[in-house]
């Protein structure tokens, strides 16, 4: 598969980015080859993207777990200027309208009272504009994307 | 080369709604028509990007358009673009002064936050 001059990062996997590399091990976990392959993306021209509803659902697991150290690396990675899609007015009533047209058509994938990230994300990446064939969403929930009309896939499917 | 120009109300709305409903500032709506209209006939012109890149431009403004609104630093204003391969050098440099105990403890806790991310399956 092609490289795409852009690549929108879901929670996964986005979550691995803070991952250090500290194992005394050679072989790689699939987190640890998740986290080299965004690198080797942006390394081959690639612009990562990291929507807000992504980083706030990998963020809020750091906050659970107290692991508030990890935080600030985990910031570094999704606040960068070049990456980071701010979550607008907009966006959020975009999102709405999604949600509201997939509960109105029977597509749904989260309980009516849950949040529903992937429309939110979905109308963050929808604002962008791109081109067809230009970008893909990377996740591991590929179907609740592609719903929205986006193209999605996991990690694994592609070499940068 | 910094050009004055007085443009009646009209024209600096037209323009405005221009760059809005392309997602850009009207900096970058500039720069687009200056491309265009130096361009030569063989589609060659003064800052005339390959389409890629073009695009990446569009973008990486319409980003920090939001980024303004929010009040976050922008390209345009001091922040700077750290690429994923040095950001992770940079944490690798840091992470090379950790005690075993520290790697261990680092190892144990990816590994179950890990875990636990592959047992929740589905995000909200």
């Amino acid at each position: 598969m092609p490289g795409f001059d852009f690549i929108v990062l879901d929670s996964y996997p986005l979550g691995n980015a803070a991952l250090p590399l500290v194992r005394p091990s050679s072989t790689l976990t699939e987190s640890e080859r998740c986290r080299q392959w965004m690198a080797d993306c942006e390394a081959a021209g690639s612009v990562l993207l990291v929507p807000a509803i992504a980083y706030y659902e990998e963020v809020r697991d750091l906050y659970q777990r107290q692991a508030f150290a990890k935080v600030p690396r985990f910031q570094q990675f999704c606040f960068d200027p070049a990456r980071y899609i701010p979550l607008t007015r907009d966006h959020l009533t975009n999102a709405a309208q999604l949600w509201g047209q997939m509960r109105r058509t029977g597509q749904t994938t989260a309980d009516k009272h849950a949040l529903d990230g992937d429309a939110i994300l979905a109308a963050q990446v929808l604002s962008l504009n791109l081109q067809p064939g230009a970008f893909t969403v990377v996740t591991r929930n590929a179907a609740h994307i592609t719903r929205f009309g986006l193209p999605a896939e996991p990690w694994e499917n592609f070499t940068p | 080369m910094t050009l004055t120009l007085e443009l009646r109300p009209e024209e600096a709305a037209a323009l405005s709604a221009k760059a809005t409903a392309r997602g850009v500032d009207v900096a970058t709506l500039l720069h687009d028509l200056v491309a265009h209209e130096t361009r030569t006939e063989n589609g060659e012109g003064v800052g005339v990007l390959p389409e890629g890149a073009a695009e990446k431009a569009r973008v990486a403004a319409l980003l920090q358009t939001w980024r303004r609104a929010e009040g976050l630093p922008t390209l345009d204003d001091g922040a700077t673009h750290t690429p994923v391969a040095e950001l992770f050098a940079q944490w690798e440099a840091e992470d090379a002064q950790l005690t075993p105990e520290e790697v261990e403890a680092e190892r144990r806790f990816w590994e179950d936050y890990s875990r636990d991310r592959d047992n929740r399956g589905v995000e909200i």
